[in-house]
């Protein structure tokens, strides 16, 4: 793909989730991110969630590939988010992009919209073209 | 976070550690995450953070009265990370308060000291035993 992006290009939705319990214990083993947070319903109780919350970072993960399969022409050179709302484990969400800005490096705001009212994952990527694309 | 920064009161230094992209924790990694097998998915390093030493570090800074969630994450990749790579890693911890939050910067060079990848992690540190999140 060599067409340019422009400011405003769309990334194509892509579903993420839901995740069940076994794909958090699968996470959170190897990240090593084993907070008790992702994996005790008690604790997720106290902490006023119906669920566990799924690691914002496994939520961060879908990032790159959905970047890559969008424009595999493009590396990512910075990678940037903030964990607005948890997503529970059982829910899904889905994944968008927006081209913010164009320059000499490309800035794409990610969404991982749940079913809460803010955003699981508002992120920002900095793309650049691959040596040699 | 540079080498040469020096450093502010409250914070506390980690590291160097060695870390790698080592073909086994890649690969769980990747599994874990969806991805393809062969490629090292960009929120891989995250990995190296809970290396034993270091979470234990981490843990300690947090302190007991505290659990921590992770409220944003940025990583800056300077050269490719390439499997069954070595590299050093250090990193620089400051606890905030107002909120309570737990600030980590990271970097990690090859040995020949090229700078490979950055990442920051900040961690919102809910207070347990009362008030609100407990």
């Amino acid at each position: 793909m060599t067409n340019p992006l422009a400011r405003g290009d769309k990334m194509p939705e892509t579903p993420v989730g839901p995740f069940d319990v076994a794909a958090v214990a699968a996470y959170a083993a190897a990240s090593g991110d084993d907070n008790p947070l992702h994996l005790d319903p008690a604790l997720a109780a106290r902490a006023g969630f119906a669920a566990p919350p799924v690691h914002g970072m496994r939520l961060m993960a879908e990032i790159a590939p959905a970047l890559a399969a969008w424009r595999p022409d493009m590396a990512l050179k910075r990678l940037t988010g903030t964990f607005v709302e948890p997503l529970l484990i059982g829910e899904a969400a889905t994944l968008s992009g927006r081209v913010l800005r164009v320059d000499d490096e490309i800035l794409v705001r990610v969404t991982v919209q749940g079913p809460r009212r803010g955003p699981s994952l508002l992120a920002e990527a900095i793309l650049v073209p691959k040596e040699g694309a | 976070m540079r080498a040469e920064r020096s450093l502010r009161p409250g914070e506390i230094v980690l590291g160097p550690f060695e870390v790698a992209t080592g073909a086994s924790e890649v690969q769980a990694f990747a599994t874990a995450v969806g991805a393809r097998a062969g490629e090292i998915p960009a929120t891989f390093p995250i990995v190296w953070l809970s290396a034993p030493a270091l979470k234990a570090a981490l843990r300690e800074a947090v302190g007991p009265d505290f659990l921590p969630v992770h409220e944003s994450q940025s990583f800056d990749y300077v050269r490719p990370l390439v499997p069954g790579a070595a590299l050093r890693m250090s990193a620089v911890a400051r606890r905030e308060s107002a909120p309570e939050r737990l600030v980590v910067e990271a970097e990690a060079t090859e040995f020949s000291g090229a700078r490979a990848l950055t990442m920051r992690v900040a961690l919102r540190l809910v207070p347990l035993g009362s008030g609100e999140g407990a």
